[in-house]
């Protein structure tokens, strides 16, 4: 459902207490003159924050919440209200101008409130050894670590020269290495992911090295720095890791997805259910 | 008099000092007592890819987000661990957001950064939270209300009373205390985020540091702000902001009591930047303005503050336009203080002076050097962002958005015309030669300034100095320079002790940015070395190019495209022929790019301007067309320097006490060679 949506400028130019009473009117015109059987029909097309905004509500935690009471107090202080009465008072009269709904920090908080409850709970339970175990089976490709290789690569200013010496290679032997031209930097590079090696010489350079036999010669391939012969010393497959190495992220990961699921199963229950 | 003004100097210093020790002991409850308090353990595991002959790590070491007083009142709402991952590839959404909340634009990276640091502003982590947190005390503070509703006009009023004011707020009650009560909230989650961002799996992707920036100044807007960066987990219960320490100097002491001698594991480096905009105080004394520099000062100063931010989104400050050096016309801003941006009428404007520029620190340290027996200023360069969207590399030239901050902002919407301030540019990167990507070896190579800073790409530069180079090492034989560069010299960052009667020879060899699918890198044009050194007392400088040239490669201004030609890879062995082994002396290597698009020409061609018609310009670009307006620019790489000191090691008057090992272990990278 669409909040109300008023113009800075047309805040700025209204007394406080004019505008709350339009807002209050505006929100009981969209909230309150069907009653509550229309609302429960466009429940489905009302939005996370609408539905945790009613819950809030319908628990009365406007009045109830201290940060949402204490802002509603204030906000009646600082319009005018008057200043000798209770809190209580306060309060009443500014549900009554529809402020409850109408202030933004009071709808975030209340909004806040009901996700941290929901979050809270979820994250109450420690996931046992077995639990993280099983997560982070279900999501190794998340504690994985890439596959890797070790090269040898000599580099060519041209095609047709990087051919020739591939022509006159010993394809399987990696001694001695053929003298290519000139190019600072190291013929043996260190074992290397994609994303390293991509940040080296190139993507396209990288994704073809990946794709290349082992223990052989290859090429030419090319990079932004020429041609270079490609020799793969060794290849790592792709390594998950132990949970040993990886609990500390696989418990955060799993609590923030329990989290996470259990926020919007309290919303699926309220638009299910209902609080009104 | 000079006596008595040295007394209150001291005096001074030591107030303040006081000051800081006091609020570091209170910050650091743990660390009472002559033991240092245990840090958390920096347990990992070894890196897979561990490279003795070390590796380029790209990164950023100046990021703000929403927890910066200044980002938040542009309306960004990025946190760090936001910034992190966006550190790391993954893509970002940032102001203007909409009434529901969603970001009007979204931003990425093409490739993820090695490592970055979060560095938001100290002084206001407290202030910040309390004014946007319903039910603190302070929140409905008249400041507090002023920051709500008019931000912008908050951002200078509380920015005032943050630097020059020795209290805080009101709102903040006694002390501060309500204040730093939020401001340890702030930290927490600041620290959080990092920890949750570095990766201690042997895979060692992504390195986060913890950090934050001190932010000081003087009069109307003479920034001389550090950013701190510590080496670990181990850091102060609270960061060491400008209301606890005055000075640098101040700075440098609360540290090094509070984390260095105060926490197990606990280290830390101070990184000035924009000294182009310190109206000409970043290279006076740090213990007081005006003072002179001794050499106890100098001595820490080299310890404590080993690097300096170069280049950033609000301008260049290796050096200014108008003298020989013709590439120094580069991202220079038009004035020299920060004041002036935003009250010219009340400092003044002027543009940045040659006594503002890290080229006039590096020949002010060699004659400093030679006076008092240690090199206040013996920077290794770095660039970073500044950004103040929590957009960690976003350093692209086309499609730029600005980078907020003291810039132009997009908290109501999308601004019109340019999406920055015309002076402005996307920043750079910090480039960091490492074994690994872990904290301790990052740190490690800054400490020893085996770094080097980039306007914004990602070329790959080496610099070694020595005396037993080979003059053919870019041969056939350039496969070996690592291990010959280490072996036989000393790499960027290291100092050259024996001249043994021989000039010193530079090895430099850069290879161009090799780009990405999408965004092929640049060639570079040429490398240049730029010395500086002493003669009769006087500092000389000297900028010559060793490799490559001009090649009259350009730019098509209505479509960016390059043309021309340029090359993948640089390497020369270059001998100095001017050497004089009694006179103390610095080099660094500038690699250049060709030319290409600045951020503004992409700007002002997706708008369709075009300049040959002044009458079709809308108003909102009338920028692209002004005389101030640079379309084309050479990105480019500066190394950090290399120095040679007369003295030998342990002699008096030798700067023994800011030397680091700058040798790696030649045997494991023998070894690795011959895996």
């Amino acid at each position: 459902m669409d909040r109300p949506r008023t113009t800075r400028s047309a805040r700025r130019r209204l007394p406080a207490l004019l505008r709350f009473g339009l807002l209050g009117a505006l929100l009981f015109a969209v909230f309150g003159a069907d009653g509550p059987q229309a609302r429960r029909v466009d429940l489905s097309s009302w939005s996370d924050e609408a539905v945790l905004l009613e819950a809030a509500l319908a628990r009365d935690l406007a009045a109830r919440d201290p940060v949402a009471r204490r802002r509603l107090v204030q906000n009646m202080r600082f319009a005018g209200g008057d200043l000798e009465r209770d809190e209580a008072a306060l309060v009443r009269e500014a549900h009554e101008l529809g402020m409850h709904r109408s202030d933004p920090v009071v709808r975030r908080r209340l909004v806040q409130r009901l996700r941290l409850e929901a979050a809270a709970r979820a994250r109450a339970t420690p996931p046992s050894e077995e639990v993280l175990q099983a997560y982070l089976d279900r999501h190794a490709e998340r504690f994985t670590e890439p596959a890797r290789r070790q090269l040898l690569q000599v580099p060519f200013r041209d095609e047709p020269r990087a051919r020739d010496a591939l022509a006159r290679l010993d394809p399987g032997s990696a001694e001695p290495l053929p003298s290519g031209d000139p190019l600072p930097m190291a013929r043996a590079l260190p074992s290397s992911s994609a994303e390293e090696l991509g940040r080296q010489l190139g993507p396209a350079f990288a994704r073809r090295a990946f794709s290349l036999p082992e223990t052989r010669w290859s090429g030419p391939v090319r990079s932004p720095y020429g041609w270079h012969l490609v020799f793969v010393v060794s290849a790592e497959p792709e390594r998950r890791s132990p949970l040993a190495t990886v609990r500390a992220e696989v418990r955060e990961a799993l609590l923030a997805e329990r989290a996470d699921r259990a926020v919007a199963a309290e919303v699926a229950r309220l638009r299910r259910e209902g609080p009104w | 008099m000079q006596e008595g003004r040295e007394r209150r100097s001291i005096a001074s210093r030591a107030h303040r000092i006081a000051a800081g020790l006091a609020f570091v002991a209170i910050a650091t409850s743990a660390a009472s007592g002559a033991e240092p308090a245990p840090g958390p353990p920096e347990a990992r595991l070894p890196c897979a890819g561990r490279d003795p002959e070390r590796r380029p790590f790209f990164g950023d070491l100046h990021v703000h987000t929403a927890f910066s007083q200044d980002a938040s009142t542009q309306g960004t709402r990025t946190l760090p661990t936001d910034a992190y991952r966006f550190a790391r590839g993954e893509p970002l959404g940032i102001q203007p957001f909409d009434a529901d909340g969603h970001a009007q634009r979204t931003v990425r990276i093409d490739r993820p950064l090695d490592f970055a640091a979060v560095t938001d502003h100290a002084e206001q982590f407290g202030e910040v939270r309390i004014c946007n947190t319903p039910g603190l005390a302070g929140h409905d503070s008249w400041v507090c209300r002023l920051y709500r509703t008019w931000p912008r006009v908050a951002f200078f009023w509380m920015n005032w009373v943050a630097t020059s004011s020795e209290t805080r707020h009101g709102f903040c009650g006694e002390d501060g205390e309500r204040c730093l009560a939020s401001a340890h909230g702030v930290w927490a989650e600041i620290r959080a985020a990092a920890e949750g961002a570095y990766d201690r799996t042997a895979a060692c992707r992504f390195t986060s540091f913890v950090g934050y920036e001190w932010t000081a100044s003087e009069g109307v807007g003479k920034n001389l702000h550090r950013n701190v960066v510590f080496r670990s987990a181990a850091v102060p219960e609270l960061p060491v902001s400008v209301f606890e320490a005055r000075t640098a100097s101040a700075l440098w002491d609360a540290l090094q009591t509070g984390c260095v001698e105060g926490i197990d594991g606990c280290d830390f480096l101070a990184i000035p930047h924009n000294s182009n905009l310190s109206g000409e105080l970043m290279f006076q004394s740090a213990v007081e303005v005006g003072g002179p520099i001794g050499p106890e000062e100098a001595a820490r100063r080299s310890r404590f503050e080993p690097l300096i931010e170069v280049m950033q989104h609000k301008g260049d400050s290796e050096c200014v336009p108008g003298g020989a050096d013709e590439l120094c016309a580069f991202e220079t801003l038009p004035y020299d203080r920060f004041g002036a941006k935003f009250a010219p009428w009340i400092v003044g404007v002027k543009p940045p002076g040659h006594t503002t520029t890290v080229r006039f620190a590096l020949g002010e340290g060699l004659r400093l050097g030679q006076r008092l027996g240690a090199n206040p200023f013996r920077f290794g360069l770095l660039a970073s962002t500044d950004t103040h969207l929590g957009t960690p590399g976003l350093t692209a030239e086309a499609g730029h958005p600005g980078h907020g901050g003291a810039a132009r902002g997009a908290a109501e919407g999308l601004p019109q015309g340019l999406a920055d301030d015309l002076e402005m540019s996307p920043g750079g990167l910090a480039v960091v030669w490492a074994e690994e990507n872990t904290r301790a070896s990052l740190f490690d190579a800054m400490r020893r300034r085996e770094v080097y800073g980039t306007s914004g790409t990602r070329p790959v530069v080496r610099f070694f100095g020595g005396f037993d180079y080979d003059a053919a090492l870019c041969g056939a034989d350039a496969a070996s320079l690592p291990a010959e560069g280490y072996a036989n010299g000393v790499p960027m960052g290291g100092q050259l002790d024996a001249a043994q009667g021989r000039a010193p020879r530079f090895v430099v060899s850069a290879r161009m940015d090799p780009g990405t699918d999408t965004a092929p890198g640049t060639p570079l044009e040429r490398v240049q070395i730029v010395k500086g050194w002493l003669e009769d007392g006087q500092v000389r400088e000297r900028v010559i190019d060793v490799a490559g040239g001009d090649r009259e490669a350009s730019v098509d201004l209505a479509t960016c495209e390059p043309h021309g030609e340029g090359h993948a890879s640089l390497c020369t062995v270059w001998e100095d022929p001017d050497f004089d082994p009694a006179s103390p002396a610095f080099w660094y290597a500038r690699v250049v790019e060709n030319p290409t698009c600045r951020w503004s020409q992409y700007a002002c061609n997706a708008a369709g301007v075009d300049c040959a018609r002044p009458d079709s310009v809308p108003e909102a670009f009338a920028d692209c067309c002004s005389e101030s307006h640079r379309p084309v620019q050479r990105e480019r790489a500066w190394t950090s320097p290399i120095w040679f000191d007369p003295d030998p090691p342990g002699s008096p008057g030798s700067d023994a006490l800011t030397r680091e090992p700058n040798a790696i272990d030649l045997e494991a990278a023998t070894s690795s060679a011959a895996r």
